[in-house]
């Protein structure tokens, strides 16, 4: 995996291409094209007047990838997912499901879910009959809705008015009807809004299964431990511009271990030793690469050596995540 | 289509607002002809029309402007995307829900009355008054619809409705100086109401045939309709 540092579009590396998993043509109303990624973003510009929301952004979901969608409030995430269901008009450039604008799929909700606003359901409707009439319309059976339901865990409140669901609640709805037709993209915009820990861990759970069995999610969201845990690749945009695409284990790699020991000489010699790359900084402080802190710790504890301070730096998403936009000025939730 | 079409009915059907809108003008019409004695059918039937119209018009508007005002409107196109067949959809399901509703308030006027009144008679023919009557409905609904969507809000809508429906005609009556203008207005005692009643309402003057108040009334509704349509496909959801 190469990893290109461009000054326009920042941190991009080339996405990893899977075959698309084998489903029934006829059911789907198309044929997909065999080595596409699932959801393809081409230059992809929308401005309102003279403000652009969106420009000229590129990147892919292969299938059978979690993709994490990045950025700021306001650096144009919801307005790109926007444009990916149809619902807006890209200013131009392109965005494809399976090599096709979502408009012109025949048979949409069965080829890509969409999770976009958990508000979007009327109140006075039980989440039950808000599904139904869902599946109606994308022409799938009232046992699929039940099914959906149970998926979600939400099937003791189905007969609620969605009125009174809690967020968590509605959030679940709002992946119910995204699952409805049992996609292969699914797209999801701050899922994990409302949502308790144990809500946190079952959906991190939940998507890693959808991408295990072969499907491509791409998710928006403002909670990088979440996201940090569920995506093998993440896309950060700032003031509409792509600025890194790349796998989430290169963030790992670049993880240090602060080491502060009294015998840092003794110490830094045993772990260059090793696979383990140590800078020397202050007298008794070391900054190892290529370990993680368990390891540092075994290693000092089979030496005898005493350590004042063993501490994880850097590498993570959220680090990289600020250093990306930080110039997008205040306002992350 | 057919699938959007379902759909578009079940939503109307879920909507306890759209159905209150939908099934109150039979309920008033039932009262109206226990209270208003009255010899022919057309004499009973000129209060249920403007009960009709206004109960079609927000129901229209309701299902067409609630869409925007719950952002349902984006399951319907996740749904539905292309927008040519989602709006149509719609309108159909709205023309069908009004000559639904028209056929109830009809039929509860003329059963009711003959129960009131066994010499109850029918002086226009059976068959104009029905699809009159059906057709007054139809378009009511798909008129309120149109609005909903065209305006994209729902207070909004239901006001535009009412100040077409209740506050155009007296300002056009009131000044005389328009003269036939009048005729040519959606609602108020004119080109509905002499549609939906097979003849025109001796009360308001109109000298427009049924099938002139009909097509005047066909028109307002193809315009706001392509309105509508003309929005929800060029312009973002």
């Amino acid at each position: 995996m190469t990893i290109a540092i461009q000054p326009d579009r920042g941190v991009v590396t080339p996405p990893v291409t899977r075959r698309l998993p084998q489903r029934n043509p006829v059911a789907l109303g198309y044929e997909p094209a065999a080595g596409a990624p699932m959801i393809a973003i081409r230059g992809l510009t929308k401005r309102y007047g003279n403000v652009a929301a969106v420009q000229d952004l590129s990147f892919d979901v292969p299938a059978g990838s979690v993709v994490g969608f990045l950025g700021r409030n306001g650096a144009g995430k919801s307005t790109t997912l926007n444009m990916l269901a149809g619902l807006s008009a890209p200013t131009s450039g392109t965005a494809t499901i399976a090599g096709v604008p979502y408009r012109s799929l025949p048979r949409p909700m069965r080829v890509a879910g969409f999770g976009l606003n958990a508000e979007a359901f009327h109140p006075s409707i039980s989440g039950q009959r808000a599904l139904r009439a869902l599946a109606s319309r994308i022409g799938v059976g009232r046992g699929r809705v039940r099914q959906v339901l149970r998926l979600v865990e939400l099937e003791s409140a189905a007969d609620r008015p969605v009125g009174k669901y809690s967020l968590g609640m509605r959030q679940r709805l709002l992946l119910a009807a995204a699952l409805l037709g049992d996609p292969q993209a699914i797209v999801l915009d701050e899922p994990t809004n409302g949502l308790d820990p144990q809500g946190h861990r079952w959906l991190r759970d939940f998507l890693r299964a959808r991408a295990g069995e072969g499907r491509a999610v791409l998710l928006s969201s403002h909670v990088l431990a979440d996201v940090a845990a569920t995506v093998d690749r993440i896309v950060v945009i700032s003031r509409g511009r792509l600025v890194a695409d790349q796998p989430i284990s290169t963030i790992r790699q670049t993880a240090s271990v602060r080491v502060r020991t009294p015998d840092a000489g003794k110490f830094a010699a045993l772990l260059s030793g090793g696979a383990a790359n140590v800078q020397r900084g202050e007298a008794d402080v070391l900054t190892v690469t290529g370990l993680d802190a368990k390891p540092i710790g075994e290693l000092a504890a089979a030496h005898q050596i005493v350590l004042h301070e063993l501490t994880p730096t850097g590498g993570s998403l959220q680090d990289l995540f600020f250093e990306l936009t930080e110039s997008e000025g205040a306002g992350l939730r | 289509m057919t699938n959007a079409l379902k759909a578009e009915l079940r939503s109307m059907r879920h909507s306890r607002a759209v159905m209150l809108a939908a099934l109150i003008p039979a309920v008033i019409a039932a009262l109206v002809v226990l209270v208003d004695h009255q010899t022919k059918l057309t004499g009973l039937l000129q209060a249920e029309t403007v009960v009709l119209s206004l109960g079609m018009l927000i129901a229209g508007s309701v299902a067409g402007g609630s869409e925007y005002q719950h952002r349902t409107i984006e399951w319907t196109l996740l749904g539905t995307p292309r927008r040519g067949t989602a709006g149509t959809a719609k309108l159909v399901a709205a023309l069908l829900l009004g000559a639904g509703a028209a056929a109830l308030t009809l039929a509860a006027t003329w059963a009711l009355g003959t129960v009131v009144d066994p010499g109850l008679h029918v002086d226009v023919p059976v068959a104009t008054l029905i699809a009159g009557q059906l057709a007054h409905g139809a378009l009511s609904a798909a008129f309120g619809l149109a609005c909903g969507l065209a305006l994209r809000n729902l207070p909004a809508a239901v006001g535009t409705v009412l100040v077409i429906a209740l506050v155009l005609p007296i300002v056009f009556q009131v000044k005389q100086s328009l003269g036939r203008v009048i005729e040519f207005l959606p609602y108020g005692e004119l080109s509905a109401a002499a549609l939906a009643l097979g003849s025109s309402p001796a009360s308001a003057g109109s000298q427009l045939p049924t099938l002139a108040a009909g097509m005047v009334l066909l028109a307002w509704t193809a315009i706001i309709a392509t309105i509508a349509l003309t929005r929800l496909t060029r312009t973002d959801a």
